[in-house]
């Protein structure tokens, strides 16, 4: 099972995004998806964009010797979803 | 220069094929014939792009912010992956280390790629089809004994909680109780086990007659169970009933364009 439907996995994937703004002193720029499609996959060209922006502001961070605060969103992941178990 | 040919990537999937938000790719090439197979445009080896391990690598680095999130990572999946060893050594070696890599195998490959991926691979989810070697040659058209081996080599070498085994029920194969049989098989070598049934579509269910190249693979005999003991007019005429009855079966499970020959362009022993 591929888990969550699309707007689920969406809303998840902008708030590890958004949290990991706010924990990093990032300034998160997303305004909340308005899309109730159906078929909404969880990664229309609007998400990629932001990730693409995300990744551009980490690699920043890295070349300026920052560290990188990823505790939030680990913790965010594990409070939201529940894990795989076999 | 090391390279696999990648028939589809499926990215930002859920707790599904492995823990967190993880990346599906399937490798192209698979050396069973599977009678309800998902993907059998995949056994030929013939369609995908080829990519090194490092070109994969900038195509799905860029969820590397949800796989640190969720411990998440890559599932190779196929066709059948781990004849891809090298291939996934290499991306293991490349890859951020916090990635966690799944393969979904069926496990029936040579067990040098066993011996070589034990190093490589978080979560091993092996599809064991049924531990009987009769209904497995049946459903899947080869042998089991390879997979028995790679299934005890795991047992000895890499730990029971990195180690999953699918049993599924396969309708018109095996039966509950042959799953529960090997079951039992399995989780007497320490494994942990989930039953699932097999996806099939209704020209595939019984009601809808056997098909017709079942006929073609129920008593083919696996050319690799026939050893160099044997006599040689005896192996070539195995090959060649094997080539035949492949070629005349694959167009009846949908595969076009499908030519298997012997010697050193077969697909089969390509990979020893």
């Amino acid at each position: 099972m591929n888990g969550l439907n699309g707007i689920k996995k969406c809303r998840l994937l902008r708030q590890i995004r958004e949290r990991l703004c706010d924990d990093n002193g990032l300034f998160f720029i997303e305004e909340e998806c308005q899309k109730e499609h159906p078929g909404c996959r969880g990664t229309c060209p609007a998400c990629e964009l932001h990730l693409l922006s995300l990744k551009r502001m980490l690699e920043e961070m890295r070349q300026n010797g920052e560290r990188i605060n990823y505790d939030g969103i680990k913790e965010l992941y594990a409070k939201e979803i529940e894990p795989w178990r076999f | 220069m090391i390279t696999a040919k990648i028939a589809g990537i499926s990215r930002l999937r859920m707790e599904a094929d492995g823990p967190g938000i993880r990346t599906l790719v399937h490798l192209s090439r698979c050396p069973l014939l599977c009678r309800y197979c998902l993907n059998p445009e995949l056994r030929s080896g013939r369609i995908g792009k080829p990519f090194t391990p490092e070109q994969l690598l900038k195509e799905l680095e860029c969820d590397d912010v949800y796989f640190r999130a969720s411990n998440g990572g890559v599932t190779f999946s196929g066709g059948e992956p781990a004849c891809r060893s090298e291939f996934i050594a290499r991306f293991r070696s490349v890859c951020p280390e916090h990635w966690t890599i799944a393969i979904e195998t069926s496990l029936n490959v040579l067990p040098k790629h066993v011996e070589q991926l034990v190093g490589c691979i978080d979560l091993w989810i092996v599809d064991i089809k049924d531990m009987d070697g009769g209904i497995y040659h049946e459903y899947t058209g080869v042998a089991n004994k390879r997979v028995l081996e790679n299934l005890r080599y795991l047992a000895e070498h890499v730990l029971k909680e990195r180690v999953l085994v699918r049993v599924p029920l396969i309708p018109w194969y095996n039966t509950p109780a042959d799953v529960q049989a090997s079951i039992k098989a399995v989780e007497e070598m320490g494994f942990k086990t989930e039953t699932f049934t097999y996806v099939t579509e209704p020209e595939q269910s019984p009601g809808a007659g056997k098909p017709e190249y079942i006929d073609l693979l129920g008593d083919l005999v696996d050319p690799k169970a026939i050893t160099d003991t044997h006599p040689e007019g005896e192996r070539k005429m195995v090959w060649k009933k094997f080539v035949e009855r492949i070629n005349q079966a694959m167009p009846l499970m949908g595969v076009i364009d499908y030519n298997m020959t012997e010697g050193d362009d077969n697909e089969w022993t390509e990979w020893d």
